[in-house]
Parts: C-alpha cells; sequence; structure tokens
C-alpha cells in the first residue's frame, strides 16, 4: 500500500507540476491564448469532444489503425529477422534493400499508399506496418545474429542439433534483442499513425488535428496532443510490463 | 538482496511467473522433442555405451564413474591423443597467428590433466580443439582412438564465461544435456537432484543464474557438464573470475569430485599453484605458439598438496621457470 502511493506520488506529482506551471506561463498572457491554450481551456475543449463523442471513436479508431499495423509489421519483423539472421541467401538479397528503405520515412511513403491503396484503411495500415516491421526487423536480425557463441557451444556440447538449439537457444538469447525491437516498434506505430492520418481520413486522433488546424483550435490541438502522449505512454509501460516478466532474467 | 532471492526459489507468480511459464512451454514446443527412455536415442551417450545399447546407465551418485573405472580396467590406447596438433588462426587482416603448434599429448582415462602457460599461448585454442568447437589445421586429434569431429555430449565443457542459459532454472540448465539425450522427466529429476548434491547446492534447482554467484553459479556450470556423463571432462579456466577465498574452495570441491566420479580432466589454467593443488599431471606450454615445454607428472600420495609444504615450493619454482624462461624467448 505504501508502496502504492510512492509510486501514485512519483506518477502524479511531476504531471500536475507541469501542469502547474503551463497554466502559470498561459496566465502571465506572453503569448496569445488563442495560440497557447491554458490547461483549462485544453481541459473545456477536451470536455465538449468527450460530450460529443469525437474523442472516444478518434481514439478508438487510431487505436485500431495503430494495432492492426503493427501487428502486420511485427509479425513480418520477426519473421524476416528469423530468415535474414539464419538463412544466408536471404540475408544477401533481402538486406541492402531493407537498408536502403531504412532511412525513408514513414510519411514519404503516405503519397504512394494513398496511390496503391486508396483513402480507405489498407493505406494506413500499410504506412504503420511499414515502419513497424522495419524496426522490429532489424532488432530480430541483430538479436539473432549476435547470440553469445558460448551458449551454442554449450548447447552443441549437449547434444542440441542445429534445429533444437535454433528454438531453444537462438530464440531466447536474441528474446530481449527482439522484444526491445518490439517495444521500438509500438513507439513507431504511434508516430507513423499520425502521419498516415494527415491525409485521406475521416476519423482519428491525426485527423482531428488536421481539421483543428483548419479552423486554428489550437485548443483542441492540445487535446489531440494530450491524447497522443498519453495514449503512448500508456502503451508503453504495457510493453515494459510485460518485457519485465517476458525476459524475467534480463533486469536482474 | 538475499531476501528477494529466498522468494524467487518458491516462484512468485506475481512477479516473472508467466514470463517464466511461457519459456518452459516454449521449451517444449519444439518439433524435435523426444521423451522417452529407450537407451537407442541417447545421442547423449558416450562412446563406451554406445558400444554396449544395453548397459544400464548408473547415476552419479557418490561411487567412481562406471565408465572411467571400464577404462582403467581395461587398458587400451590413451583416452584423448593428440598428434603434431597445430591450429593457426586467420585474422581479417590477412595475417596468420599460429597458437598451437606441433603439440603431442597422450591423455590417458582418469588423469586430471593441467594445461598451463602464460596468457595468450594458445590453451584455451587447445581444449575448444578437443572439444570440437576448432578444427585442427594440421595434425591428428583422438578421443578413444576415434577422431572428433564436432563438440558432443562425450566431452563436457566448462567455460571460462559464464555459460548458463539465463532464461533456464538451475535446474533445467543440469537437465539440459539429459533432455537432449531423450531422457524422461522422472530419470531427469533424480540426475538433476544426485547432480546438485555432488557439486554441493542441493536447495537451488529452482533458482535462476543470476540469482546465483560468481563461484554457484561455476559449480552449476560443472554439475551440467557432468549430466551427460562425458568420458572427458573440459574445463577452461573455470575458476578465474573468482575471489581467492571461493577459487580455493571450489578446487577443493572439483579434487573431491574427481576422486569420487573418477573423470579424466583437461583442465586449463595460468595458475601455477592451481595445477600443482589439483593435477596429476601438468603440462606447460610455451608461450606462442604453443608447444609442450614440460610434461610432469604428480604422485598421487602426496595429496592433499598443502601450499606451504617444501615440494609444493620447489615444483612452483620450477614451473615459473618454465613459464618465464620460455616466455621471455
Ligand atoms: N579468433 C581468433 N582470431 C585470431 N587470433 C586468435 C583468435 N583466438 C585466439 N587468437 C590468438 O591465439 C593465441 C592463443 O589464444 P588462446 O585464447 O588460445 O590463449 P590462452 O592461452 O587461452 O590465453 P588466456 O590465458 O589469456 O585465456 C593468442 O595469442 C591470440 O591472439
Ligand atoms: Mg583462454
Amino acid at each position: 500500500m505504501n508502496n502504492l502511493c510512492i509510486r501514485f506520488r512519483d506518477a502524479i506529482l511531476p504531471i500536475a507540476g507541469i501542469i502547474a506551471a503551463w497554466q502559470l506561463l498561459a496566465a502571465l498572457r506572453i503569448v496569445n491564448p488563442v495560440l497557447f491554450p491554458s490547461p483549462v481551456q485544453v481541459f473545456f475543449a477536451a470536455g465538449e469532444m468527450i460530450r460529443s463523442g469525437v474523442l472516444w471513436t478518434d481514439a478508438l479508431v487510431s487505436l485500431r489503425r495503430a494495432a492492426t499495423g503493427f501487428f502486420i509489421g511485427a509479425t513480418l519483423g520477426v519473421l524476416t529477422g528469423l530468415l535474414t539472421s539464419r538463412v544466408r541467401i536471404f540475408s544477401i538479397g533481402l538486406n541492402p534493400l531493407f537498408n536502403l528503405l531504412r532511412p525513408i520515412p514513414a510519411i514519404a511513403l503516405v503519397p504512394v499508399a494513398v496511390v496503391w491503396f486508396g483513402i480507405g484503411e489498407q493505406s494506413k495500415y500499410f504506412v504503420i506496418a511499414y515502419s513497424v516491421f522495419l524496426a522490429v526487423w532489424l532488432s530480430t536480425h541483430h538479436g539473432m545474429e549476435h547470440v553469445p557463441d558460448i551458449y551454442i557451444r554449450a548447447a552443441r556440447s549437449l547434444g542440441a542439433s542445429r534445429g533444437l538449439e535454433f528454438f531453444q537457444v537462438v530464440i531466447p538469447a536474441s528474446a530481449p534483442h527482439i522484444f526491445a525491437g518490439l517495444r521500438f516498434g509500438a513507439a513507431l506505430s504511434f508516430l507513423s499513425l499520425v502521419a498516415a492520418e494527415l491525409t485521406g481520413a475521416s476519423a482519428g486522433i491525426g485527423y482531428r488535428l488536421e481539421e483543428a488546424r483548419q479552423y486554428i483550435l489550437v485548443d483542441r490541438m492540445f487535446v489531440g496532443l494530450v491524447e497522443l502522449g498519453v495514449l503512448g505512454a500508456t502503451l508503453d509501460s504495457i510493453f515494459v510490463w510485460i518485457g519485465h516478466r517476458l525476459v524475467h532474467w534480463e533486469q536482474a | 538482496m538475499k531476501l528477494s532471492l529466498s522468494i524467487g526459489k518458491t516462484g512468485n507468480l506475481s512477479g516473472a511467473g508467466f514470463g517464466q511459464l511461457f519459456w518452459r512451454l516454449f521449451g517444449r514446443l519444439n518439433p524435435y522433442r523426444r521423451d522417452n527412455d529407450s537407451p537407442r536415442h541417447h545421442p547423449g551417450m558416450s562412446v563406451e555405451d554406445k558400444r554396449s545399447e544395453t548397459t544400464e546407465r548408473t547415476p552419479l551418485h557418490g561411487s567412481p564413474d562406471e565408465r572411467a573405472a571400464r577404462a582403467l580396467a581395461e587398458p587400451g590406447g590413451p583416452l584423448i591423443e593428440c598428434r603434431a596438433l597445430t591450429h593457426t588462426y586467420h585474422t581479417r587482416l590477412g595475417t596468420r597467428i599460429t597458437a598451437i603448434a606441433d603439440v603431442t599429448l597422450a591423455i590417458d582415462a582418469g588423469e586430471f590433466v593441467c594445461l598451463l602457460g602464460p596468457s595468450g599461448c594458445g590453451k584455451t585454442t587447445l581444449l575448444n580443439m578437443v572439444a570440437g568447437f576448432l578444427a585442427p589445421t594440421a595434425g591428428e586429434l583422438r578421443l578413444d582412438g576415434k577422431a572428433i569431429h564436432g563438440p558432443d555430449p562425450d566431452r563436457g565443457v566448462v567455460f571460462q564465461d559464464y555459460s548458463l542459459f539465463p532464461w533456464l532454472t538451475v535446474e533445467s540448465n543440469i537437465a539440459y544435456g539429459l533432455l537432449m539425450a531423450g531422457m524422461s522427466a522422472e530419470r531427469r529429476k533424480a540426475e538433476v537432484g544426485a547432480l546438485l548434491d555432488l557439486v554441493g547446492l542441493p536447495h537451488i534447482g529452482a533458482q535462476y543464474p543470476f540469482e546465483l554467484s560468481g563461484g554457484m553459479k561455476q559449480r552449476v556450470a560443472i554439475a551440467r557438464a557432468l549430466a551427460t556423463h562425458p568420458a572427458v571432462l573440459l574445463m577452461d579456466e573455470p575458476f578465474a573470475a573468482l575471489d581467492a577465498m571461493t577459487r580455493e574452495s571450489l578446487q577443493r570441491q572439483l579434487l573431491d569430485i574427481w576422486t569420487r566420479t573418477r573423470k579424466t580432466i583437461l583442465f586449463v589454467t595460468h595458475n601455477i599453484s592451481e595445477a600443482i593443488f589439483l593435477s596429476s599431471r601438468i603440462v606447460v606450454l610455451s608461450s606462442r605458439p604453443g608447444r609442450i615445454v614440460e610434461d610432469i607428472r604428480l604422485p598421487e600420495d602426496s595429496r592433499p598438496r598443502k601450499r606451504t609444504s617444501p615440494e609444493f615450493n620447489r615444483l612452483y619454482e620450477r614451473l615459473a621457470q618454465a613459464i618465464g624462461v620460455e616466455g621471455s624467448e
């Protein structure tokens, strides 16, 4: 219980401090309040968005896009990582391609995605899956390539065949890397989500940001930003929570 | 810290429980798993066991290892035979480093041989060739008359660095070779229990390697290497990373294990005292390229060898000179 109090204090107090400082800054009216709304204004804007229902629908629509894109990208990323790290032909053929793709940001892919898949959901999935895929592939590939030799040798001298060694040594030994890649991929799915929603969407947090820009409703923009921040941070802490338990030997 | 260790031992499901369960299930989810007791499916059997498949394998409890005893009883060739063994590394810069040159060495079953030499003289290289991790550049290498091709459970290896699988419990680490050999769960459990007793750690089976001290880790590593009843135990400076006190206690324990199992041991060290205390035979290698410069057999009746005795010191001086003189060339 005491522990919980400490955690609550550590989580809530800094945020309360930030909001107070923000309110103070806004109250000083150094900047036009229309351009830099106070927390109270943002709070009321959020209340209005909740009442009209757009806040929830946007969050749900965006989360579904992020989750679907993440799922596709992560699955393909892990599988391709397994292939390129274990089968030489795949790494020779695919690594240069992926390394060329990696510097291309997700937002640069949006026009292509819209032409290829239209303005429906598919183009969003594609953009998100693309950026998740590259991050997950890279960490899977790297983790599997750098499994400490000593584990492989130990397993071999204990009678493990190559197939067994893959399942029982290579995968668990690279699990921390793969998991770090998945966590990074989850963060990327949010970053690319906004890029994907800025064009050709009719709902979603990114779309709402763009809509607010057209009417210069900065308080509504801030609601979107806060929403993204809260969702992203929650998602990340879920990944940390799972990671602590799944690769439990790493944190010790 | 100590407190959390004992909690971890009983397995708290609120903590890392689901991860542990995941990896336990994952370990079972492999398509290659066999779970039966038929001796025909024991790839981990030693050379002799393969010869007579019907022989029942005795667990390790106390009594000297059956195989070592048999090997001693029927004098054939040596157990390990190196003839004109050479290994040359090709570095990325295109240079060649001959780490081991022209080593001829015969080790009999039951011997405790220490490979002693200065750092970088090729001790690990030689041991890795016997383990099957490296192929000789030239020369021959035989175990029980058969050429060595790659690693095999008939040679147990204890590494210089910690090599326990961090995602497995101590129990599962020790049982790994037995699982690979297709031994049933009950028999694995019995063997693991006996092995943990042998290394003097009867109560840590459910813990994870990260919860253990360095000395405990190496003792578990020894248990894991002994589990498959290897014909030889290969040890590469297993105690080098430990503090002096732990090191001495582990040396005594290893000696105890050796006298109880009569396992053939090839032990690499650059610590002269350690070599004198442990070995029945000390092979000194010169610095690069490693060549045998001394091959000393120590009388068994001099055990336990006191570090303060004059014989100990005389031998120490002689070995120090052998290493030093060759090292400065
Ligand atoms: N992978 C490698 N590539 C190139 N040279 C190597 C490699 N491994 C070892 N060597 C060289 O071979 C020589 C022998 O190395 P080895 O590791 O066998 O020595 P060692 O006797 O075990 O030393 P130490 O006591 O420090 O562990 C060293 O001089 C080293 O530089
Ligand atoms: Mg070495």
